[in-house]
């Protein structure tokens, strides 16, 4: 009977050893985002009745990757989150996350404006009800990308849908007549801020210092 | 007549004695708990990652009930000999088939309802103090809503067991062919739906697609998944019209699968 316990407690030790110290399970520090080795069709096949899930953990990898970009800057790390998002929007094309980390982190800490103004021309026709998800796509190509025409195309949808607020329309006009001040775009952006988690904000934030130093 | 009723009481007391029924209804307590540990790592939208959470346990919950204990059971009552005890003069053959599946059926209900009174309170109390913007399609509503017509397509694939027990010999060919049922539902909608896109049909011969689809018409359709997207997301273009036909796809489904299996267990040499 004593062998019996004797040879319990080494296997025991023995397996939480090569748990803690192997190379061959999960550890924190190893494994923090995964780069995507489907292509949308496979994955939706995979997902099977489960889509909005897996959008959900395409998702989750996003916010890894972004921290590894922070801790990396000069990586390529912005294109993976780029595919990622475009994954979740394909899964689920009302998840309205993927369209704010892509008018935050991806045209702001990514530096990938283009790409984010994809995403949220998607999500402008897949969510007909929204205001906001159009305003800033246009919002972005206009002063991102520098594209006047698509940022009139969206931002004169945003105006057209049903809860948009009144000042959607007067401030898309100001932009749109290159009449807007930089004092109005900072304020814009301050108020984008306000809606992003305290993690997410780098990006704009360093867009408004760089926006108060082109006023001084 | 009151044989069936008989069975169905008798199966009910078989499944909920059973060891597996009962793990299963204390893991119910876990889906609710895996929503909310999901939903906290999101900024928005939480309301729809905690239902998506709920949800892919719905999955496991009725994958687990249907291969493990309908199906086990079913097997069991062949290779044992059991439905010889049971289909005895004055008892039919349809009256074993019938409550046996109601019985799994009632046992299914406890189960999907524990489910939703736990996901109810558990959402209710953690989005409570939440504004609405955040919750997406979350309400006490669709949460149950989500549930139930989530497990209903479940009931489809019970009666793909039955037909499946009506010829198969024994526990192996019963898990086998129903595993490769399960699977083929599960990719089949979204294969279709790949191959029928742009990209898919230009790479993919116009038969095998067509083959595809009468395979699939013969699979009970996991097709839960564009009713969860819209509830999930609170989207009013789903209609009690949408909700009806669905109920009414799988009750059809699930009629025409337990009768097929009933015409065959008939000819059956037990």
């Amino acid at each position: 009977m004593l062998l019996y316990r004797l040879s319990f407690v080494v296997f025991m030790v023995m397996l939480l050893f090569a748990r803690s110290s192997g190379q061959g399970g999960y550890s924190a520090d190893k494994v923090v985002f995964t780069t995507s080795v489907f292509d949308t069709a496979t994955l939706q096949v995979v997902a099977g009745p489960l889509p909005g899930l897996v959008a959900d953990f395409k998702l989750l990898n996003v916010f890894s990757l972004f921290n590894e970009m922070q801790k990396h800057p000069q990586s390529d790390y912005g294109t993976y989150i780029y595919e990622d998002l475009t994954y979740a929007s394909d899964l689920d094309p009302k998840f309205h996350d993927v369209y704010r980390l892509a008018s935050s982190i991806l045209a702001f800490d990514a530096n990938m404006p283009e790409e984010a103004v994809m995403l949220l021309e998607k999500g402008t026709y897949s969510m007909p009800s929204r205001w906001d998800t159009p305003f800033l796509g246009g919002f972005i190509a206009f002063e991102q990308v520098g594209d006047a025409q698509k940022a009139f195309e969206l931002m004169n949808l945003a105006a057209t849908r049903e809860d948009a607020p009144p000042f959607t329309a007067l401030l898309a006009a100001r932009y749109l007549r290159n009449e807007s001040t930089v004092e109005e775009t900072i304020s814009f952006l301050q108020s984008l801020v306000q809606m992003m988690p305290e993690d997410y904000r780098a990006g704009i934030l360093s867009r408004i210092d760089e926006l108060k130093k082109e006023v001084k | 007549m009151k044989y069936w009723i008989n069975i169905t009481k008798l199966t009910w007391l078989e499944v909920v004695q059973g060891r597996v029924f009962q793990i299963l209804l204390a893991s119910t307590l876990l889906a609710p708990l895996f929503g909310a540990v999901l939903s906290s790592l999101f900024m928005m939208d939480i309301g729809k990652v905690y239902m998506d959470g709920v949800m892919a346990f719905v999955h496991f919950i009725s994958m687990a009930f249907i291969l493990f204990i309908a199906a086990s059971l079913l097997a069991r009552d062949i290779e044992q000999k059991v439905c010889y005890l049971l289909v005895v003069q004055p008892a039919s053959r349809e009256a074993y088939w019938i409550g046996r599946f109601f019985g799994f059926v009632l046992a299914y209900v406890l189960l999907v309802s524990l489910l939703v009174i736990e996901s109810v309170l558990l959402g209710e109390f953690i989005f409570s103090a939440k504004a609405a913007v955040y919750l997406a399609g979350y309400s006490w509503l669709n949460m149950s809503l989500l549930i139930f017509l989530h497990s209903f397509q479940y009931i489809s694939l019970l009666a793909l067991v039955f037909f499946i027990v009506s010829w198969a010999t024994g526990l192996a060919e019963i898990i086998f062919f129903s595993t490769m049922g399960l699977i083929l539902s599960w990719v089949f909608p979204q294969l279709l739906l790949v191959m029928g896109q742009s990209q898919g049909v230009e790479g993919a011969p116009v038969l095998l697609y067509q083959i595809f689809e009468w395979i699939y018409q013969l699979l009970p359709h996991l097709n839960g998944a564009n009713i969860a997207l819209l509830l999930t997301h609170g989207d009013e273009r789903l209609t009690v019209a949408d909700m009806s036909l669905y109920i009414m796809e799988h009750v059809g489904y699930a009629g025409v699968f337990l009768g097929l299996g009933i015409w065959l267990f008939r000819q059956r040499d037990l």
